[in-house]
């Protein structure tokens, strides 16, 4: 029992004779009791108000707050007695708070109000919306992270603090209908943290939409920032209302996905410990957290805020830099020799450009997290609608790629990811019948590997039906007959335009894209992917990515007076063939044999009209260029060398250009157009290379 | 007058100064979390202000800290709290927290509180 009772501080306020001495003794007997947890909570709250009313009284109303503190404990003490009287506990009805009433009025009230005050600070709303997208992010990975653990604290206050600190700033900045709905988002939260309620079920939905709708409020601020209208996002009063009363709307802590069971908690099939998305988000925080001056150190003075648009334009301008300066270096007269120190200083300027170039590039590249998180909350959607249980497993999200490439990642992600729940992961009865844990397991991870970003999706569902791709295309007429085919080549057939297996449509995939956008998104990344899958196993997408794309690693070849970038991602090796090699298959045009592997040749110098090339490859070159699948050899007179170069659109002027992707100013300032490789390989499996010649382009070369 | 002040929020820290140079203190030097402002905290500091929930470490630990700093021992602790937090400002006031002020308010406001609190710590003086 506590010492401190409302008789005893009845007692101290009769005597209180406005000392410190006295003030400091009632301070602490409120303190006590506001915090004494054998009280009611009703009473505890009165002790708090009363206590904070304490705290800020002025030295020379000590007395009158006395006398105001006496019918506190009056109040108190028919709290007290009236839980006597009764025996259910009293359970405290929120104490009225001062504050609140100031503050904004219900939205009720308001919603003719403009979602942006008249006089804003635009700089300040700027940064706060970055701001607080970024604490959402957080907040949302917290979120996730509940769903394994609904007890982790820390996450618990993470979630709260995105709230807390949303609703404090938009307070400032007069954004009322983000105030008010985080206030109630907080409020829900609290209670969690005050282990009142469990983040599971309907709460944690609860959350997550509630991390929704201030991300739309935010994209609304944002909008009416920008002159687009003044809309509140939809939804928003049915959402208040939910998150007021999440009770009366029949929110509980069930609902939504049940806990998983520990059994099929622990193991995968292959018998390794699952590292699931929480501890891999957990990690990554507490390693950025330990690393002092980190890009995820918040601390004041070790990062800035840089607009985007900033940004790009500094790449740029260092990518003309780095034109000017080889245009430079390769000029003419420093070749002719007898020009010792201008060739220094050059030497020394080139080396200065090549590193700040790899400055502003690095300034660019964010970790793929934003878009992981995004898939871990797909994961759940999607399963939880699908009833499907599926434990999702992120790695290496700290992987950095080109910002403008995350943007465009995330798209196909998302269909990828959709297939692998919607058609891979199989219903927990079918998986307990196949012997498979019920949960399924959908595991994304990133990582570098020879100077190009690897992304692979991972599901250990049912793996692809080779039947039934089949099937499929021969309906579609994408093949006569699948006889001679590899497996390989069947999975690629998914890829095709069109082509969906699904047997029904779903809410969840068959929307009317399919995997073939996923691979032209790719593709225009400069990336490829790849398909591998086992029966019964699963299947794995992997995607493979350039680190930028600002930036294209290329070899410059020449044929006939053309020269031309091959991006070095799709090289593999160039040799000079023996006429043995060379042969010609009807229908399917020239081909040359490396090493038991049949390919089709490719004479550029016919797809581009280009005139005085060499025509005989022996006396030539052969470029083997293409991914795992498939492999083409490109005929060229000679290779020019390594160049990075910055690539460029051709302009709408030219319109589409067939197999250039866009072009490049070389160091002698004249204009490299680069190779569109894939489109090369389009080309050359469908055989209308060697023998259909295509019509040349020769305006643009 | 030289005034720390901890947020993690860089909006709120620009709010901050921001109003803190319109009420006349134009001296301020910022922390993002309670640990970075133990770290800037030296015995030129006059005055903290402080958030109360902070990754790391938060504003009443933060409090806690400086208290047992020998440079820590008197100096002004304003927190600043947002309207549902009631049990956090008791624990606050427990670990040495001068007085409290509620978001969102006006630099007339956050000059009436730093008055209070000075002229608290003269008179405890």
């Amino acid at each position: 029992m506590s010492p401190y009772s409302l008789n005893d501080l009845a007692a101290r306020l009769i005597a209180f004779e406005a000392t410190d001495e006295d003030f400091r003794d009632i301070l602490e007997t409120l303190q006590v009791m506001a915090d004494d947890r054998a009280l009611p909570e009703g009473v505890r709250a009165l002790m708090g108000d009363a206590l904070v009313r304490w705290i800020a009284a002025p030295a020379d109303t000590r007395e009158r707050a006395a006398v105001d503190l006496q019918q506190v404990v009056v109040a108190a003490q028919g709290r007290l007695d009236l839980r006597d009287r009764l025996t259910v506990a009293l359970h405290s009805e929120p104490a009225p708070s001062p504050a609140r009433e100031s503050a904004a009025p219900p939205a009720a009230q308001q919603s003719a109000a403009p979602l942006l005050p008249p006089d804003s600070d635009l700089s300040l709303l700027t940064d706060f919306i970055a701001e607080s997208r970024e604490l959402l992010e957080h907040a949302e990975a917290a979120l996730l992270g509940l769903e394994i653990d609904p007890d982790d604290a820390e996450a618990v206050n993470t979630i709260f603090r995105a709230f807390h600190t949303i609703k404090g700033t938009s307070a400032f900045l007069a954004l009322d209908y983000l105030n008010e709905f985080a206030h109630h988002a907080e409020t829900v939260l609290s209670r969690v943290r005050d282990r009142e309620i469990r983040c599971t079920g309907g709460y944690a939905d609860l959350a997550l939409r509630s991390c929704d709708m201030i991300r739309s409020l935010l994209d609304a601020t944002q909008d009416a920032l920008e002159g687009r209208g003044d809309a509140l996002p939809d939804g928003y009063d049915a959402l208040l209302s939910v998150v007021r009363e999440p009770e009366a709307a029949g929110i509980s802590e069930l609902g939504g996905r049940a806990p998983r069971s520990d059994d099929d908690a622990n193991e995968t099939p292959d018998g390794t410990m699952l590292l699931s998305a929480r501890d891999a988000f957990a990690a990554s925080e507490r390693s950025a957290a330990r690393r002092p001056g980190s890009g995820s150190d918040r601390s004041a003075d070790s990062s800035v805020r840089v607009r985007t648009a900033r940004l790009d334009r500094l790449i740029e301008m260092v990518g003309e830099l780095v034109i000017a300066e080889s245009m430079i270096s390769q000029d003419p007269i420093l070749k002719q020799g007898g020009h010792i120190e201008l060739n220094r200083k050059v030497t020394h300027a080139e080396k200065i450009v090549r590193e700040l170039q790899d400055l502003s590039m690095a300034m660019r590249m964010v970790p793929l997290k934003a878009p992981f998180q995004k898939v871990a909350r797909l994961v759940r959607d999607l399963g939880a609608r699908s009833g499907k249980r599926i434990e999702f497993v992120a790695e290496g999200e700290e992987t950095e790629i080109d910002r403008n490439m995350v943007d465009f990642l995330g798209d196909p992600l998302v269909h990828m990811v959709r297939n692998s729940v919607d058609h891979g992961i199989e219903p927990p009865e079918e998986r307990r019948a196949a012997g498979k844990p019920e949960t399924g397991t959908v595991r994304l991870s990133a990582y570098h590997a020879s100077g190009n970003v690897v992304v692979a999706l991972r599901d250990d569902g049912r793996g692809l039906n080779r039947e039934k791709i089949v099937r499929k295309a021969m309906q579609q007429g994408l093949i006569a007959t699948a006889e001679g085919m590899s497996d390989k080549e069947v999975y690629e057939l998914i890829f095709s335009p069109g082509f969906s297996t699904a047997d029904q449509v779903t809410d969840v995939s068959g929307r009317g894209v399919g995997m073939d956008v996923v691979r032209r998104n790719i593709e225009a990344l400069r990336g490829r992917i790849e398909i591998q899958s086992v029966p019964g196993q699963g299947t794995t997408f992997l995607v493979r990515l350039p680190l930028t794309l600002a930036i294209t690693d290329g070899m410059l070849v020449r044929v006939g007076g053309e020269r031309y970038i091959v991006p070095t991602i799709n090289i593999h090796l160039s040799f000079r063939p023996s006429r043995a090699a060379l042969s010609t298959v009807a229908g399917r045009g020239e081909m040359v044999m490396l090493r038991d592997e049949v390919m089709p040749l490719v004479r550029l110098h016919r797809i581009f009209g280009v005139d005085g090339a060499k025509e005989e490859p022996t006396d030539a070159l052969l470029m083997v260029v293409g991914d795992g699948n498939q492999r083409t050899a490109l005929l060229v007179d000679e290779l020019l060398g390594q160049q990075q170069v910055v690539a460029k659109t051709l302009g709408d002027g030219l319109g589409r250009v067939p197999a250039i992707s866009g072009g490049a100013i070389l160091g002698d300032g004249r204009v490299g157009l680069i190779l569109d490789v894939n489109e090369l390989l389009t080309l050359a499996r469908h055989g209308d290379v060697s023998d259909h010649m295509h019509t040349p382009s020769r305006a643009v070369a | 007058m030289k005034i720390l002040v901890v947020d993690d929020s860089a909006t709120m820290r620009r709010i901050l100064v921001n109003s803190l140079q319109r009420i006349g203190y134009s001296d301020c030097v910022e922390a993002g979390d309670g640990r970075e402002a133990v770290d800037k905290f030296d015995g030129s500091i006059q005055f903290v202000i402080t958030d109360w929930n902070m990754p790391n470490m938060s504003g009443i630990d933060l409090a806690r800290a400086l208290r047992a700093l020998p440079e820590g021992k008197s100096v002004p602790i304003l927190m600043v709290t947002t309207r549902s937090v009631k049990e956090d400002i008791i624990a606050a006031v427990q670990a040495g927290v001068n007085n409290y002020i509620v978001k969102p308010f006006t630099p007339q406001v956050l000059k009436e509180k730093i008055d209070a609190v000075l002229s608290g710590v003269a008179a405890a003086a």
